[in-house]
């Protein structure tokens, strides 16, 4: 009797595990047509049931970003072989066996244990296999900055215009033809405007015949300056403590920028990329060469640096609320060379946060962006073999 | 064998180590079961609002804004709600009205207003006025904002009057459509109809299959013929909705709801109680595509005294698992209901007649698909052979159940 009270507390436990689950994993469709022979087995269908997990699962990843499907890709084998782990429920769709035609079609929607799946895929990561003391260190330096000023500038146009004219005349008597011409040109801070006028005149007291013809040809150029933008750099704690949780979570040794300063000797100066990025998109050559100087000399194998541009408000089109785009651009530089590399880059890429009001879409964009931007990069990583 | 075991180690120290074991679980059951035993079953009402996917509900819902809109009107709706939820017996769930913080499973339901639409029309020397008021109860999860279940409900309102219907009048309408008719005038109301649903709704969080209708094709001649005043988007809109509410309370199921490009966005934003949630509406398991075909008046009979006539509806219903692309039912359905006309009846309502006959048909054909034989198939489907199709229907509708 106790072992029978047993029993029905772990299956209590069970049931309580799978019901607060149901509700946020995942799911998956998969589909399967089998003919077969001569009469469908118990065996055909339990072949028919797997493949269509796999198929499901294999839907499911070819759904994610292309990193993680490359680290799924080098897991796959392991996963399929046991799949039952990774799947929560399965749902029968459809159970037809066509036996005119010896078809039996099979469709079901899994529930995926996402929390799992992503342990193994992580675990398998070079760097999660590494020891602690092969783990590479890594910081980074993630900007978010909105644009505070843009100068445009009108194009620049240059016009010509060239005349010919041609006359064939068979006349007696006296004539007199005075062709005048003028042509300016006026250049403006902003453009180069030409112009020309051309006047013919035929005088004739004879009687006879004059054919005249005149050809025009135009061209020109116009000529295009970039706009100058200006940047307003704002803090991004929260955008760290995102960073640090992600590449952390993904098995490499995290530190904070700031917290190297002092020990490069002032080389590493966040405040000198939040400067470069007030005025432009790069890097000046010396904050550059400054900061892979001063990771370097604490043996930090990776330098992550990138930009999180805000956008302008608007309004989602599905939802009719507040919407806000955020622009990733990042890339992970490899400094323990005798030069520094780039391992790996994404972007740009594009984010949408929505709210009832801008702030809130503003942060869940800039949420949403470091979060798949972070999780895009320890991908690349896994999917290289970095660590 | 296990037990034999077992019981092999009773007086050893392996029996100390099971002792133990078994209190540590026990422990650990009681701690999960308590939360769960209050948690389980509570359903937590988060107020009444609008479904506003990309609308500015001011304008999509002119007169139910007037009505609720304002927080003061609002909160006194929810206290009307709240009031008459309070009292209801449920056995599938508990409703909780202290809806505070996010937490695990924690279920909420809504009551979500999703179309309103007036027509008038000059018939004659009188005016005619339809009013449709379509409401769901949505259940979705607080947490992950996914969609579990909806419970479609609708109310229409037909009335005639010499002269035409100003906007007070027609708020007045919309008001006893929403809370009552004190003179009885209006035998039905929204708020009524979403307390009733939530009084019979099964609902549970156990896996089971989900159906909507994916797809809705008005033919031309349908819809000029009988939704003039009515856009495109919310012809089929009309159409979706009264098929998922037949749907849902013929079978005791939940629909998942419909909205024009949805199938794209997958996102319904739903204003509660002031406060937006986008929405995660899952891909349907099952999706039903209509196509609504012409209607046909035929005349039957006449004499001196007037002319009968038949008004015919046409629905072809294509139900599939999208996945293996399996039709489960692939029909038309046709119903026709006879109107005697007399001959000094100069303008006849053909609208109403032809709206009333597709009712009829939608609620005829969901309300038969556990039942229909041969010779009901043969007789809505000119078809015999579409039972077979109708009972594959059922298997599906069965498993959509909660």
């Amino acid at each position: 009797m106790r072992y029978v009270t047993l029993f029905v507390v772990l299956l209590l436990n069970l049931l309580f595990v799978e019901w607060t689950t149901a509700g946020e994993a995942p799911s998956a469709k998969g589909s399967i047509e089998v003919n077969y022979t001569k009469k469908l087995s118990a065996e055909d269908k339990a072949s028919a049931l797997k493949k269509a997990k796999i198929k499901a699962l294999d839907r499911y990843f070819a759904e994610t970003e292309i990193e993680n499907q490359d680290n799924y890709e080098t897991m796959r084998d392991s996963i399929i072989n046991n799949i039952e782990d990774y799947i929560l429920n399965s749902v029968t769709l459809v159970d037809e066996n066509d036996e005119k035609n010896k078809k039996y079609t099979l469709s079901i929607r899994i529930d995926i244990n996402e929390r799992k799946l992503n342990k193994t895929l992580k675990d398998s990561s070079t760097v999660a296999n590494s020891k602690n003391t092969e783990k590479s260190m890594m910081t980074f330096v993630f900007v978010a900055r909105e644009k505070s000023s843009s100068q445009s500038f009108d194009d620049k146009k240059y016009t010509r215009t060239d005349v010919s004219i041609h006359a064939n005349q068979s006349i007696t008597g006296n004539q007199q033809k005075t062709i005048t011409g003028a042509e300016s040109e006026r250049i403006s801070k902003s453009a180069v405007e030409t112009s020309e006028k051309t006047d013919s005149s035929i005088k004739q007291n004879a009687q006879g015949k004059l054919d005249v013809s005149e050809a025009v040809t135009t061209g020109g150029s116009t000529t295009r300056k970039a706009d100058v933008v200006e940047w307003t750099v704002s803090s991004t704690q929260d955008l760290d403590a995102t960073f640090t949780k992600i590449f952390t979570g993904a098995g490499f040794q995290v530190y904070a920028a700031e917290l190297l300063e002092e020990s490069t000797g002032g080389l590493l100066k966040t405040s000198a990329f939040k400067e470069d990025y007030r005025h432009g998109d790069d890097l000046s050559p010396k904050t550059q060469t400054n900061a892979v100087k001063g990771v370097k000399s604490l043996n930090v194998k990776y330098l992550a640096i990138g930009t999180l541009d805000v956008g302008l408000s608007d309004i989602d089109p599905v939802s009719g609320m507040k919407r806000v785009s955020v622009k990733v651009t990042a890339k992970i530089l490899d400094v323990s060379g005798p030069f520094a590399s780039a391992v790996t880059s994404i972007g740009p890429i594009q984010f949408y946060g929505t709210g009832t009001e801008s702030d809130v879409a503003r942060t869940n964009a800039l949420k949403l962006a470091a979060s798949s931007a972070g999780t895009q990069l320890v991908n690349e990583l896994n999917a290289k073999s970095v660590h | 064998m296990n037990v034999f075991k077992i019981q092999s180690f009773k007086n050893s120290g392996a029996d100390f180590v099971l002792k133990l074991a078994f209190c540590f679980l026990k422990i650990v059951t009681i701690l999960l079961l308590c939360p769960l035993a209050q948690a389980s079953n509570n359903i937590y009402f988060g107020g009444a609002g609008f479904s506003s996917n990309n609308v500015d509900i001011a304008t999509s819902y002119p007169y139910s804004y007037r009505i609720y809109g304002s927080p003061e009107k609002e909160l006194e709706l929810n206290k009307l709600l709240i009031k008459k939820l309070s009292t209801i017996q449920n056995p599938d769930f508990q409703i909780k009205f202290d809806l505070s913080t996010e937490s695990e499973g924690k279920v909420v339901v809504g009551f979500v207003i999703d179309r309103e639409a007036i027509s008038e029309e000059k018939i004659g020397e009188s005016y005619k006025i339809v009013i449709d008021i379509s409401a769901q109860a949505l259940f979705f999860d607080f947490k992950s904002k996914a969609v579990l279940a909806s419970y479609p409900i609708a109310v229409q309102y037909i009335d005639v009057s010499p002269a035409s219907f100003n906007g007070d009048m027609k708020s007045a309408l919309v008001e006893k459509l929403f809370y009552g008719d004190l003179e009885n005038k209006i035998k039905i109301n929204i708020v009524d109809e979403f307390i009733r649903t939530m009084e019979k709704v099964k609902f549970s969080r156990e896996v089971r299959q989900r159906i909507k209708v994916s797809k809705v094709v008005i033919e031309d001649e349908a819809r000029t013929v009988v939704f003039p005043t009515l856009s495109e988007d919310a012809t089929k809109m009309f159409v979706a909705q009264q098929f998922s509410k037949f749907l849902s309370s013929n079978r005791s199921i939940p629909v998942l709801p419909f909205a024009a490009g949805q199938a794209i966005s997958g996102k319904m934003v739903t204003r509660l109680s002031g406060t937006d949630y986008t929405l995660d509406i899952p891909a349907p398991d099952y999706a039903i595509e209509l196509t609504l075909k012409p209607f046909k008046k035929i005349k039957f009979s006449e004499n001196n005294i007037g002319a009968s006539w038949i008004y015919g509806a046409y629905l072809a219903v294509d139900v599939i698992e999208p996945e293996s692309n399996v039709h489960f039912l692939n029909a038309t359905f046709k119903y026709g209901a006879t109107k005697s006309i007399p001959s000094s009846q100069v303008l006849v309502d053909d609208r109403a007649a032809f709206q009333e006959v597709l009712l009829v048909l939608m609620d005829t054909v969901t309300a038969s698909v556990g039942t229909a034989d041969e010779a009901w198939a043969k007789r809505y489907a000119g078809d015999p052979f579409i039972s077979v199709q109708m009972k594959k229907l059922n298997e599906v509708l069965k498993k959509c159940a909660m």
